[in-house]
């Protein structure tokens, strides 16, 4: 494990609902241009963040009054890093299997693409389960 | 976002702007439904003018060329671009449906 060089940019939270969504794109996108993030890597991050909140308001929230909080920090000067922490029950979205992208439109299931693009489009993610909250970890490399 | 439409032949030319996101996208959705419903069955999607695309947008798509594909019909894509273009790509959207440079190459096809 490295050496914890960790440093907290902004953090935010607000109510699991989609009518949340635009205000943690506004807070999380506006952090990453302070730490210096291209345009091509804030897109990736931009929809990192909404498919791991839509996920979160799907499947794992089911109490009206709960929450998603984020943080943002800066790990070393190489990664942009988002924890997205929800008190919703246990649920990780890494296990969902990944969509079979070669089907054809009649095979092709519709949906599961959230938590692919996911993992597609930034540097690594992990998911843990913490003091009865899910704790989603999305790293994104500066270029 | 913002969603306009014109007919060419027999094409339906869908021109989207702006981004499409999961609260945008039942709106895009219900706007596809609304002219397979009334009878198109070649829609031609413009998305130069799109700046970003969700899986919600996707699964709106996907879900639009399904019916359309139950009717003989089919989406045809051009103008893609950028992030937009790059989404396509992971999500092997690129490969399963025909997307053309330009209207006017699509148009040739009809």
């Amino acid at each position: 494990m490295a050496v914890n060089d960790s440093t907290l940019i902004c953090r935010i939270e607000l109510p699991a609902e989609l009518e949340s969504l635009p205000a943690f794109n506004e807070k999380v996108t506006q952090c990453a241009v302070e730490c210096g993030l291209s345009e091509h890597k804030i897109m990736s991050m931009e929809l990192a963040l909404e498919e791991a909140i839509v996920n979160i308001i799907k499947y794992a929230s089911t109490d009206p009054e709960g929450t998603v909080h984020i943080d943002c920090s800066m790990d070393g000067e190489k990664y942009f890093t988002i924890t997205i922490i929800d008190n919703g029950p246990p649920f990780d979205p890494l296990k969902r299997a990944a969509p079979d992208i070669d089907a054809g439109i009649d095979e092709r299931a519709v949906g599961g693409l959230g938590i692919f693009l996911i993992k597609e489009m930034t540097d690594a993610v992990s998911y843990r389960r913490d003091d009865n909250k899910n704790i989603l970890t999305i790293k994104i490399e500066k270029d | 976002m913002d969603i306009s439409t014109r007919k060419e032949k027999e094409i339906t030319i869908v021109t989207v702007s702006g981004r499409i996101d999961a609260i945008t996208a039942p709106e895009f959705e219900a706007n596809l439904d609304g002219l397979i419903t009334s009878g198109e069955r070649t829609l031609l999607i413009n998305l130069s003018g799109l700046g970003y695309i969700s899986s919600a947008g996707l699964r709106s798509i996907l879900s639009s060329a399904k019916k359309l594909k139950g009717l003989s019909g089919e989406i045809l894509f051009t103008g893609l671009q950028g992030p937009v273009e790059e989404v396509f790509q992971i999500s092997g959207f690129k490969s399963i449906f025909k997307i053309f440079p330009s209207e006017t190459e699509a148009l040739a096809t009809f």
